[in-house]
């Protein structure tokens, strides 16, 4: 599942717990969403860099094992950012809630 | 786009012959080489690190490879999300002529041409009884063009540090002129015949979309300044307009 408008938070908060590289990113997701949400890498870097781009997080290279990876830490405009998202999904997703439980 | 040439048949081909090089040759296609060397230093991390862990999973060597492949998704998809956040190579062409006039001193011997030009229009705005309308139209289009083209760039260049938001200010600052060029053909095209009824809206029409063609589908100004917008400087890249090298 491809959950295309929702990278970004699932992204900060990955980056909230600490540094970490796409590749991680990645694989922390898919893990915690018992692999319901997998994203290529086309989707996950672009959204990555806009976030850079936006200030909500920063990147440096580090060697590691002989490779150059790039890693990604959270801003504190980043952390404002996701806890305005957290509220936002909350609110939604219990206004859907009703809506659906009362369909039922 | 380049991109579109690759139906899946020549995808698939290319993906099998030339592994992650193919998919990094049609993800990064058309970019700048700042925005390219980035993504393709990263996404070879990534893709070493997916394979080590099919490896360490037991899977065969060839195997490890194809399903990291794989797990990069379709190549295409890549190039539209990198293509609407970098700049492509043409846009970079672009951006870099108006950074070298900008970056050039007043009077310089290979900008000579631009500098003289005010002078120029002003002798040419002198009112002899003889001169022909069209010269104070040419004129009054060199006055308009010197400070559009050649000063204002030059004073953002001297203002703006750092470098990344001496780029978006130049961008913002080249769609102007641009734009202006639109509503003046838009303009030009809507007073051209004076109709009523269908006909009217035949002329709206044309006028729109003069104004969009001039205005914007022609004028790499808006997209360069949407994509720096959402773009850092690549790391190491920022350099304050004094330091900047003109070519």
């Amino acid at each position: 599942m491809n959950f295309k408008g929702g990278l970004a938070p699932l992204i900060l908060q990955n980056l909230r717990r600490g540094p970490n590289h796409g590749y991680r990113i990645a694989q922390e997701i898919k893990q915690k969403s018992k692999g319901v949400l997998d994203f290529k890498e086309g989707t996950l870097y672009p959204a990555l860099h806009g976030l850079e781009g936006k200030g909500m997080i920063s990147s440096y290279t580090q060697e590691e094992n002989g490779r150059t990876r790039c890693y990604y830490k959270l801003t504190e405009k980043g952390k404002r950012s996701l806890a305005k998202e957290k509220q936002e999904w909350l609110r939604f997703s219990s206004a859907i809630d009703l809506l659906l439980q009362e369909a039922s | 786009m380049a991109i579109l040439g690759y139906d899946k048949f020549n995808l698939l081909k290319l993906l099998e012959t030339r592994g992650l090089a193919g998919w990094l040759e049609i993800a990064t296609d058309d970019l700048e080489a700042p925005a390219k060397q980035r993504i393709v230093r990263e996404i070879e991390a990534h893709y070493a690190e997916a394979v080590s862990a099919h490896l360490a999973a037991g899977e065969t060597e060839h195997s490890a490879q194809s399903t990291a492949l794989a797990e990069l998704g379709d190549p295409r998809v890549a190039t539209v999300n990198f293509q609407k956040r970098y700049l492509t190579v043409s846009e970079a062409k672009w951006m870099h002529s108006w950074e070298r006039i900008a970056g050039t001193p007043l009077f310089s011997s290979s900008m000579v041409c631009w500098d003289i030009m005010p002078f120029a229009a002003l002798a040419l705005l002198y009112p002899y009884p003889q001169w022909i309308i069209n010269f104070r139209l040419l004129a009054f289009a060199a006055l308009i063009a010197y400070p559009v083209f050649r000063l204002i760039p030059r004073v953002l260049r001297s203002w703006l540090v750092p470098r990344t938001h001496f780029f978006r200010a130049l961008a913002l600052w080249s769609c102007l002129p641009l734009t202006a060029v639109g509503l003046a053909f838009a303009l030009f095209v809507y007073t051209q015949h004076d109709s009523r009824g269908f006909f009217d809206y035949v002329r709206i029409f044309n006028a729109a979309f003069f104004f969009y063609f001039w205005g914007f589908n022609r004028n790499p100004g808006w997209r360069v300044l949407f994509k720096l917008r959402k773009t850092v400087a690549i790391s190491g890249e920022e350099t304050p307009p004094n330091q900047m090298i003109s070519t």
